[in-house]
């Protein structure tokens, strides 16, 4: 398999806290990774270094074989890489399909427009049935599914999604996680970034443990289950 | 011992959200107690509310005996507490012994440098906390860990019986947290009642006796770290559900 994303030596510090300290991180083509770690180990970072919201204080980042660190947000999300942020970040006061078509802004082809449509109204019917709907006005739930389908119609290559089970009920979790392995299996390489071990370890295929700015151990579901380290990171002892 | 802090019922909401839910704990006179929970467990809030940055909307805080409950944040550090906050706050362009300087000008602090002068006092604060040889510099230059000690130290000058620190490893480096840690240590055993909060638990968890664990606004237990950590609540809290299965 190949590469799609390949993260080198990546530092990043805000003012003079550190959050990323020599992170090494290989993403294969089609995969579907998870980064799991309390808060504050760097995750959310992590992930704004990726997409260009953040420009790392050392080290390299490949796309597709290509150096896109230094490069600005717009022009990563061209190259495909599209991120769902932490909270959602919806436009709030515009409507459903508004908020999917703002998604699509950086197609180059518009005819795949109606194919991604299809395909998020299929993953996520509440959206198609609430199309009209202005967005703030959605259940918690509803809004990470827009935030999801709104990443999944810029056609990414990569989709980087950040905590999308934060605040919501457990069984809304699993819907949403359920719509995840969706999107991997129609072939979206997927980084998920999720304070819920527990959910994370059920749907990534590669678990890495970031805790304060350095991934600590990483592996497969069965492989970090007997792991005491994971409890010790996020409870120290 | 006799109890240093008597929080009972404490409650906050900010519009439909309970940020603190009817909490109630002690705070034994020269303990070492740490709080923790997940993001948004209201931890801070909480400390807001000891430290009256926040009213409460119901519940009471006692303080050494006395009603403290509603009272503004001056008046709470001349009775005796003091905080430091989870993003480093400094007088930017004073040198660091005019920060401590200031502190050590508030009444509690004026008591103990009336002996020695202010000065002398503020210069024997940051040697407490390690920075007396950067006395004379500005807190811009320095190092985030330098800092957590500067807050700790501007704490100090107020001459507290009662120490809040508010994520006091945030942010920092190995070495430095270990800086802090042994600095924390050092000033617990000088008689100053420490209560912390962390949601980095690696050094929190291994330094204090007895930790309180709080999620969504509740108080859920509290105990020795072990006890704490292997409380079914606080596991799904920080891991999931289902986190029992996790070794």
């Amino acid at each position: 398999m190949n590469n799609l994303l390949e993260l080198r030596k990546i530092y990043h510090y805000y003012g003079k806290a550190r959050a990323l300290e020599e992170i090494n991180l290989t993403i294969e083509d089609r995969a579907l990774d998870a980064v799991i770690g309390p808060n504050g180990a760097g995750k959310s970072t992590l992930l704004r270094v990726i997409s260009g919201l953040e420009e790392p204080d050392r080290g390299k980042i490949e796309f597709l074989g290509e150096r896109i660190d230094g490069l600005k947000a717009h022009k990563i999300a061209k190259k495909g890489i599209a991120h769902c942020p932490e909270r959602r970040r919806l436009f709030y006061d515009m409507s459903v399909m508004e908020n999917l078509e703002m998604g699509a802004c950086v197609l180059k082809d518009r005819k795949k427009f109606h194919e991604l449509l299809d395909f998020v109204f299929e993953v996520f019917p509440r959206l198609k049935e609430r199309k009209k709907q202005r967005a703030g006005t959605l259940s918690g739930g509803e809004q990470q599914m827009l935030a999801i389908g709104r990443a999944i119609m810029a056609n990414p290559k990569l989709l980087l999604l950040d905590e999308p089970s934060l605040g919501l009920a457990p069984k809304i979790k699993d819907k949403i996680f359920d719509a995840v392995n969706k999107i991997k299996k129609e072939g979206t390489t997927t980084l998920l970034v999720e304070q819920d071990a527990v959910l994370a370890m059920e749907v990534g295929e590669t678990i890495h443990l970031l805790e304060e700015g350095t991934i600590e151990m990483r592996g497969t579901k069965e492989q970090l289950e007997k792991e005491p380290r994971i409890k010790k990171v996020y409870l120290g002892i | 011992m006799g109890t240093i802090l008597e929080v009972k019922n404490l409650t906050k909401k900010f519009g439909g959200l309970t940020a603190v839910n009817d909490v109630s704990f002690e705070i034994h006179r020269g303990e070492f107690l740490g709080l923790i929970g997940p993001n948004g467990a209201g931890k801070t809030t909480l400390f807001n509310l000891i430290f009256g940055s926040e009213k409460p909307s119901s519940g009471t805080v006692r303080f050494d005996g006395r009603d403290i409950t509603g009272m503004k944040p001056y008046e709470i550090v001349n009775l005796g507490i003091a905080r430091t906050f989870q993003l480093v706050r400094s007088f930017r362009f004073l040198t660091l012994l005019d920060n401590i300087s200031v502190s050590c000008l508030s009444p509690r602090g004026k008591k103990v440098a009336k002996q020695y002068g202010i000065d002398e006092s503020a210069s024997s604060i940051l040697a407490a906390v390690g920075l007396v040889d950067k006395a004379s510099l500005p807190p811009v230059i320095l190092p985030h860990g330098d800092l957590r000690k500067l807050q700790i130290g501007k704490a100090l000058g107020t001459n507290p019986q009662l120490l809040l620190l508010d994520e006091p490893f945030s942010g920092l480096s190995h070495e430095e947290q270990e800086g802090i840690t042994d600095l924390i240590i050092r000033l617990h055993d000088d008689g100053v009642t420490v209560f912390m909060t962390g949601h980095v638990l690696r050094e929190l968890m291994n330094l204090v006796p007895r930790v309180i664990a709080m999620h969504q606004g509740k108080y859920i237990t509290e105990g020795s770290p072990q006890e704490v950590a292997n409380n079914k609540i606080v596991l799904e809290a920080y891991l999931g559900k289902g986190s029992e299965q996790l070794a």
